[in-house]
């Protein structure tokens, strides 16, 4: 939660700034096309901000005129119960904001809770999940690579090739963030929206000491930076090192291959982008240390 | 002092997950039913608006807003996502006369950021004032905004990013300590 003037603003032209203030405004009052969205999050990963003060202002205005609440109905408190008591169980298990690395968050000053080793009920947990969330991609069966050992077995190279193959799949191209700790690494993103599915390429990621820091991916949609979602963590070498949220990677030379695996629902992606984070990722990073991103056009 | 609801959720306490219902579904509800949505789109939007704030918990900062505020910005963003993937018809009259005040426990108290914002409203003109309400009450496009109103397009985006531009001027200004308590 962000309301107050940033100094990376200043990384912005005139001309930019009024355009960031119109597109979070229109953002607050009428929601934005995909197309608004996309050079939303393009000024903000520019500017390196988040701004939630025109959507504060924009609730506060609608509280000020909202006169009558209603009670809702049976049948909506229902279903509101309904999905309280899952969460309850969620946070009872201790998932959910207490550990997923898939919350939307945003900002660098809301709590953090350390990351934990995966257990193997979470690791049971995850496969299930998984082998639900995947579909069939081409003549390649995609489920789980957790799970199927013979997935597992398939190289991420042919995966890819599965994912970019198909007539959904977008393919953006890495370039260097604004002040990127690690520039000059290039590569690209594929992925197919209705399979929620992807994997990333990279020349030139050096590899990270994961006892230090670890890569993560953040997939933003149209609603900008305080709704991105972490894609997973990765280490350059590709290798595992067992934080709970890290996805599979491959590397081979100087390509290093990672899927994408978001645990929730992304909405239509308008940014891809790469931080260096602390071991076991973060799900409040202050996206300072920066290395790539690939914007939607 | 004592811990917000959300602050609670995002501490793992379940039993503010049933509080932060009890205290806010009349007002989610209210939002929902203004921006037109009926029947089973109103129920599925209510408990996915839920299930973002509990998600969203971590996130709210009572040093920044109030959580009635933080609840309201959560709903509207869900609200136009929803709306925007959908193309209904609304029927103004009709919510108006469906429209029923909650009883017992579950109005909350707007705070102070709701004067704010209304003082704010206040000193707009009357031609601005409408354009803002139409956009965030009832959740009008630009396009329906100037065929309401009769202004032209460009004249209809200026006053609607002007007046919230002012709004968000005195929020900023008169924020005053933290947090909100609750009642």
């Amino acid at each position: 939660m962000n309301s107050h003037p940033d100094p990376n603003l200043v990384k912005l032209s005139q001309a930019e700034r009024e355009l960031l203030n119109e597109l979070l405004a229109d953002r607050a009052l009428f929601g934005l096309e995909d197309e608004d969205a996309g050079r939303l999050a393009a000024l903000m990963a520019k500017a390196g901000i988040e701004d939630d003060s025109f959507d504060l202002a924009a609730a506060a205005a609608v509280l000020s005129m909202v006169d009558v609440q209603e009670h809702p109905p049976a049948s909506a408190m229902t279903r509101i119960g309904q999905a309280a008591e899952q969460f309850g169980r969620e946070l009872e298990n201790g998932r959910n904001i207490l550990g997923a690395p898939a919350l939307r968050m945003a900002e660098a000053d809301a709590p953090y809770s350390p990351p934990r080793r995966i257990s193997s009920a979470w690791l049971g947990w995850m496969a299930a999940a998984a082998c639900l969330a995947f579909a069939a991609i081409g003549w390649i069966q995609i489920f789980s690579n957790r799970q199927n050992p013979n997935l597992a077995s398939v190289s991420l190279a042919s995966l890819r090739g599965a994912v970019s193959a198909s007539p959904d799949a977008k393919r953006l191209a890495w370039a260097d963030w604004d002040k990127p700790e690690i520039g000059g690494v290039r590569g690209d993103v594929v992925w197919n929206q209705n399979d929620q599915k992807g994997y990333m390429t990279f020349k030139g990621l050096p590899e990270n000491d994961p006892s230090k820091e670890q890569y993560q991916l953040w997939i933003v949609d149209k609603r900008g930076l305080a709704q991105r979602v972490s894609g997973g963590i990765f280490n350059g070498s590709g290798q595992s090192t067992g934080w709970q949220g890290e996805v599979r990677a491959e590397r081979s030379g100087d390509e290093l291959i990672v899927e994408i695996s978001p645990r929730i629902h992304v909405d239509e992606p308008a940014l891809f982008a790469v931080t260096i984070e602390q071991p076991g990722g973060t799900w409040v990073s202050d996206m300072t240390r920066r290395v790539v991103v690939a914007a939607a056009p | 002092m004592d811990q917000t609801i959300l602050q609670r959720i995002a501490s793992g306490e379940k039993a503010a997950v049933q509080e932060c219902i009890a205290r806010y579904a009349g007002l989610i509800w209210s939002l929902t039913r203004r921006m037109a949505l009926n029947g089973a789109d109103a129920e599925d939007a209510v408990q996915e608006i839920f299930v973002e704030i509990w998600r969203n918990a971590p996130r709210f900062d009572p040093g920044v807003a109030s959580e009635t505020a933080f609840v309201a910005m959560i709903a509207r963003r869900r609200l136009i996502d929803r709306r925007r993937r959908m193309s209904r018809r609304r029927d103004r009259a009709a919510l108006e006369e469906t429209a029923t005040p909650a009883t017992g426990g579950g109005r909350v108290e707007l705070g102070e950021e709701a004067s704010i914002a209304s003082r704010a409203m206040e000193e707009l003109s009357l031609e601005q004032q409408r354009v803002l309400r139409l956009s965030l009450l009832q959740g009008l496009s630009h396009e329906k905004i100037a065929n309401a109103t009769g202004l032209p397009l460009g004249t209809v985006k200026t006053h609607a990013r002007r007046g919230l531009l002012r709004i968000r001027e005195l929020l900023s200004r008169d924020r005053v300590s933290r947090p909100e308590v609750n009642p």
